[in-house]
């Protein structure tokens, strides 16, 4: 299958590219879990672009090496950017309260996590997942 | 908030003009067009028109008497008036969107929309007497029925979308029931997605209910929930805080072990939101809260 | 009542309490098979409390403690209650000094945590 891709503009969006998200890992083989913690952590990132940056796409893409397949979600959008990234990414496990971007949240949920960023110019962020 | 997944609202009228390439030229065309429209042309386009119209499977639908074919004549004639004055303000662009949401309402398919949009363009270009002017007219009548098809097209998916949110609006707000499922005992089972409008609807029907009904426990039970991420855990513990203002506990039942996998790795902090895997299990606590307990029958 | 399974690491379960216990040599693969058997244990059975002894536990980083941290308070979500056994003092040394926490009663040993168990539930039923 080709790269879809989704526009982000709205919480309508965020509803409907999810759901996409989540049915494309489970038709990929993914148990409920797997494309739960898929779903919830695309939904993080886009929601980052709906407080953040107003609006961006989704690209969801699938993936195998050969031995296992997988689902990889580009989540990019125009906004502000992230002045610190390594701020953004800190754990903040052990504290409790408000936790900025969830960066470090999505990580934990996926297999790989690359983010891209620079301050004026929008984010980018990759996340991939292996059944 | 807003429900609709797509801009649908025309551009803004000098963006429309660019992108059908509609300048002075094309008026000053349109306005040599008028010219000669004058002397009897605008009766004879709309009786080609309603010639034609009469013999779609759409007339009788649509058209109940003749005294609504009279008053369409009308309209229609004022429609071509415009487009051959070649006043494209504000009033022009709405007056089309209004035309585009009237037809989609009554229930006109787009096709049949533009096939008369088509017919009626077909008719104009018909008009265009000969002459040095004549290609340039053709011209913009063209690039005028495109731009008034684009605009009516737009009215339809605008009003076809505002349909569907509205009518998932009401969906979601049938099926925040909140339910008093025993004295003092509230449960609200929620299906599906929570966004920040749903979320406002629970609350205050939460809330409203926990008065009413002076309950000492409410129960959420979001076994039927597709996602909890930062957004709706945060939604959700707003309302058990705001419960426990009104002296009523909360608990959120159906904690699925993805999602408090979830929950956890996403280093949300529950805080002293009693949560429970199980419906059975929030009953158990509730019942206590208010100091009932259930018993098998005959044990003891 | 044993209910081991093949594949899955052994959990008991006794008038509604789980037992369990952390496994020896955590590798990365064999906590994450604990924290979903766990999970799924607790899911399945009407049990309203989970005693995890730690006792195996010989040495502990920081990887291997969030990772437990994140099990107990997933667990915890599934609304049952959570008692920690067996700590070793060495281990306990440890987490004072790099401040970790698991803030779950936790008992000496097996019997001490059965006893937390049924302090908990006799503090519900008599309020």
């Amino acid at each position: 299958m080709s790269p879809v891709r989704f526009r982000i503009a709205d919480e309508a969006d965020l509803q409907h590219a999810t759901a996409e998200a989540h049915q494309a890992f489970l038709g990929l083989g993914a148990t409920e879990t797997q494309a739960a913690k898929f779903r919830t952590a695309v939904s993080e990132l886009v929601r980052n672009i709906l407080k953040y940056a107003d609006r961006g796409h989704l690209v969801l893409t699938e993936l195998t090496d050969g031995h296992r397949v997988g689902m990889r979600a580009l989540v990019a959008d125009k906004g502000p950017g992230i002045a610190d990234l390594e701020l953004a990414l800190a754990d903040a496990y052990s504290t409790s309260g408000t936790l900025g971007l969830g960066l470090p949240g999505v990580r934990r949920l996926v297999d790989q996590f690359h983010i891209e960023s620079e301050p004026g110019s929008g984010t980018r962020v990759t996340i991939e997942v292996w059944t | 908030m807003s429900y609709t997944a797509m801009d649908l609202h025309a551009p803004e009228p000098a963006t429309m003009l660019e992108v059908y390439g509609i300048g002075q030229d094309e008026i000053d065309a349109l306005h040599a067009w008028r010219d000669h429209l004058e002397e009897g042309g605008y009766t004879q386009l709309v009786d080609s028109f309603y010639r034609w119209l009469r013999e779609q499977p759409e007339y009788e639908e649509f058209i109940e008497d003749e005294a609504t074919e009279q008053r369409l004549r009308g309209l229609h004639e004022r429609h071509v008036r415009s487009m051959a004055a070649g006043v494209f303000d504000d009033a022009y662009f709405e007056a089309r969107d209004r035309v585009g949401v009237v037809h989609a309402r009554i229930g006109l398919p787009l096709h049949s929309y533009l096939g008369a949009m088509n017919h009626l363009t077909m008719d104009m270009l018909a008009q265009v007497p000969a002459g040095e002017d004549q290609a340039r007219i053709l011209t913009a009548i063209t690039k005028v029925g495109h731009l008034d098809t684009a605009v009516i097209a737009l009215a339809y998916s605008r009003y076809a979308s505002e349909r569907v949110a509205s009518q998932s609006k009401a969906l979601l707000e049938m099926s925040t029931p909140v339910t008093e499922i025993w004295q003092g005992v509230l449960l609200l089972p929620i299906v599906g997605i929570i966004d920040s409008g749903r979320a406002q609807d629970i609350m205050t029907g939460a809330l409203t209910k926990i008065a009413a009904s002076r309950a000492r426990v409410f129960i959420i039970d979001i076994s039927g929930v597709a996602v909890v991420d930062t957004a709706v855990a945060n939604y959700l513990i707003k309302v058990t805080r705001a419960t426990r203002l009104m002296g009523c506990e909360c608990i959120v039942s159906g904690v699925s072990p993805a999602i408090a996998e979830t929950i956890v790795e996403l280093g949300i902090d529950v805080g002293t939101v009693v949560t429970t895997g199980t419906l059975m299990q929030a009953l158990v606590v509730a019942f206590d809260r208010v100091g009932l307990r259930v018993e098998q029958r005959g044990s003891r | 009542m044993s209910l081991e399974r093949a594949g899955r690491l052994p959990m008991q379960v006794s008038r509604g309490c789980i037992q369990v216990a952390f496994p020896m040599e955590p590798t990365e693969s064999l906590l994450r098979q604990f924290r979903r058997d766990l999970l799924e244990f607790v899911r399945d059975q009407s049990a309203d409390s989970v005693v995890v002894d730690l006792s195996s536990l010989q040495v502990l980083d920081q990887e291997e403690f969030n990772s437990i941290r994140a099990t107990l308070d997933m667990t915890k979500l599934l609304g049952v209650h959570v008692v920690i056994t067996g700590l070793r003092p060495g281990i306990v040394a440890v987490m004072a000094e790099l401040e970790m926490d698991l803030p779950y009663p936790a008992g000496r040993d097996l019997d001490h945590g059965f006893d937390l168990v049924r302090l908990h539930r006799e503090k519900r039923t008599s309020r």
